[in-house]
């Protein structure tokens, strides 16, 4: 009988070592915050003409622009911003939705998103539209047609949920190459990205600290 | 004639024509009745053509009417208390060659006031006004007023009021193209149509706000006001001090619709929703002789739109700094206030009459401390990031005036005759001469 009693207690303690043991192996990774320039969103097309050209895609878990048809997580042409998730719009040239990413805008700065609060809903591009919708005002931009600029509207946060099923928030800095403070929309260049980005590599981990 | 620009060539004209007549009926020793009649006319034609070959490219003729009659009853009920009330009609007519029919408004108003003084050194006024409008909602205006005497210098005054404004035609259907400096003013009804027509005409530079929001309809503006003053007077020694503070629904305002290619503005009218301004103003004046007067003045104000407070309050308002490109929130401090209001206005004036020579000369100092134009940086309202500052300036106008025979006066007005050219964004028109004669009966 004393066998018998002994066993189970053996096996509880087993179980918790080995706990333990995975705890050490894989501890979380830090949250990656960066500021991401000069991605050049080229594109053909537009002033009556449908709009052409293939998108830049990105990928936060490199931190990287990316050729990958599968393995990115948002896409950038001209001002137009596309997820991977969803379905195509019926865009020219746009890429395969190959994943579930989602994205959506919230208001407020950058570090007021410290989490992805629990009701975020997150949008996928659809035959519809874009989740960003397009146009001034509309989405992440405003453009002045008097100075014919094109800024991205402060306190616009846009957070995504990756291929990876990662958080990551996103604020578009500029859209001209080298992000200058007082922008000649006749000399410098647009469709050049500059923003910044915190990115949770740990899977399902809301938080931005 | 001014030439705006190598293409149009233009002429414009304005007139105002004011008539008024009293007559009075005495009922009784302590009653009588005025009757007035007011009739006023303002016209204004416009004409540009082709200079090249005299093509009249836009013709148009502005004529509005207003024919008022009131009767005014006062009643002294004693030495120290009066009643009046009266009521009147305004008939508001308008012609203008481009709309196929007039267009009428007609408005009646009906008031009394109460005069009384309930202590020797003080006196109250309570009244009201009731106006019906064709076109807009009605109103009461309650006001009431004291005036509290110290002594012989010394006076405090304060009243608390309402009021209330229905858009004029001016408002809602002028189209007029000032050809002396090159500004446009357009009513809130025909905004949409002027700015095509300037449009095609390669007249405009730039929009400063989108096209849907060209045209919203005006509404009537309706205010409360709460004065408190002070008012000292010795000798030849002159002194006021008023502090204000005013809430206006609706408020009546001009903002700047577009840039214009001669480097002027295209104006129109809004309503402002919810605002308020408060502030103070001085004046002080010294009488050296019978012939020579001089006077300063100074107004300090804050305009707010209590929305755009609301909003900054709630955390919605957001800048990017220019520099770090890092957006955060709009505070109070940043907030300006209303476009096109100076925090500092001030104002010097000198007044010389020359009796011998039948005439007088008045020298007058304004100035105005940096405003704004609109908003340039999305955020929908003035804040210290906006780029539409116009820096502070000063102007200095002349008035020379003489008078010759019996009944006529001949004026010569200078403005700017410093020729202030205020640059970037505000193109002052330079040295103004303008000459007057006046005729009277």
């Amino acid at each position: 009988m004393n066998t018998l009693k002994f066993t189970p207690f053996l096996l509880v303690m087993l179980i918790m070592m080995s706990c333990s043991d995975d705890d050490e192996v894989a501890p979380l990774a830090e949250v990656e915050s960066t500021t991401f320039e000069n991605l050049h969103a080229p594109q053909e097309g537009g002033r009556g003409e449908p709009i052409s050209g293939s998108f830049t895609k990105f990928d936060f878990e490199t931190g990287q622009i990316t050729d990958s048809d599968t393995e990115w997580d948002i896409a950038f042409r001209g001002a137009t911003i596309a997820v991977n998730g969803g379905t195509e719009t019926g865009t020219i040239d746009e890429p395969a939705r190959t994943s579930d990413a989602g994205i959506t805008i919230v208001n407020g700065t950058f570090e007021d998103v410290t989490e992805i609060a629990e009701d975020t809903g997150f949008d996928q591009d659809s035959q519809n539209g874009f989740a960003i919708p397009t146009g001034s005002g509309n989405g992440w931009y405003n453009y002045d047609f008097t100075t014919n600029i094109l800024s991205p509207i402060p306190g616009k946060i846009l957070l995504v949920e990756t291929t990876n099923a990662n958080y990551a928030k996103v604020e578009i800095l500029s859209y001209y190459e080298d992000a200058p403070s007082d922008i000649d929309p006749f000399q410098d260049e647009s469709r050049y990205y500059t923003f910044r980005y915190a990115y949770n590599p740990n899977e399902r981990q809301v938080t931005f600290n | 004639m001014f030439y705006q620009d190598i293409d149009i060539a233009g002429e414009s004209e304005e007139w105002d024509t004011n008539f008024t007549s009293i007559t009075r009926h005495k009922w009784s020793p302590k009653l009588h009745a005025d009757y007035e009649v007011y009739f006023t006319q303002y016209k204004a034609n416009q004409l540009e053509f082709n200079p090249i070959n005299d093509e009249i490219l836009f013709n148009s003729d502005f004529n509005q009417r207003l024919f008022r009659p009131e009767v005014r009853l006062t009643y002294d009920i004693s030495s120290n208390q009066e009643m009046i009330a009266g009521i009147g009609s305004n008939f508001e007519f308008l012609d203008r060659n481009l709309f196929e029919n007039e267009v009428s408004f007609y408005s009646q108003y009906i008031y009394a006031q109460h005069s009384f003084s309930p202590l020797q050194q003080v006196d109250v006024i309570l009244g009201g006004r009731f106006d019906v409008h064709s076109e807009y909602d009605s109103q009461f205006s309650p006001k009431a007023s004291a005036i509290y005497k110290l002594n012989d210098q010394i006076s405090i005054k304060s009243s608390v009021g309402s009021g209330f404004k229905a858009p004029d035609f001016r408002q809602l259907y002028l189209d007029f193209t000032n050809s002396a400096v090159g500004y446009t003013v357009v009513g809130n009804r025909v905004e949409e149509a002027v700015v095509e027509r300037l449009q095609n005409s390669d007249q405009l530079l730039s929009l400063t706000l989108d096209l849907e929001d060209l045209g919203q309809p005006l509404d009537a503006e309706s205010s409360t006001g709460i004065n408190l003053g002070l008012s000292y007077q010795k000798n030849k020694f002159d002194f006021s001090l008023n502090a204000f503070r005013n809430d206006i629904q609706n408020l009546i305002d001009t903002r700047i619709i577009a840039r214009k290619t001669n480097g002027q503005n295209v104006f129109g009218y809004v309503n402002r929703d919810n605002i308020y301004t408060t502030g103070a103003e001085t004046d002080l004046s010294y009488t050296f002789t019978e012939n020579l007067k001089l006077s300063v003045g100074y107004q300090l104000l804050y305009a707010f739109d209590k929305e755009a407070e609301d909003r900054i309050d709630e955390g919605d308002v957001f800048i990017r700094d220019p520099e770090t490109l890092i957006t955060r929130r709009l505070e109070r401090s940043d907030y300006f206030g209303l476009p096109n209001r100076s925090r500092h206005l001030a104002n010097f004036k000198i007044y010389y009459n020359i009796p011998e020579w039948k005439a007088f000369v008045n020298l007058r100092l304004n100035y105005r401390s940096k405003y704004a134009l609109f908003d340039t940086n999305g955020t929908g309202l003035i804040d210290n990031y906006d780029d539409s500052f116009v820096d502070g300036f000063s102007l200095l106008n002349l008035t020379l005036s003489k008078s010759l025979f019996k009944n006529y006066k001949f004026q010569l007005v200078g403005e700017n005759i410093l020729n202030n050219e205020q640059t970037g964004l505000l193109n002052l028109p330079g040295i103004r001469i303008t000459g007057k004669i006046q005729f009277q009966l």
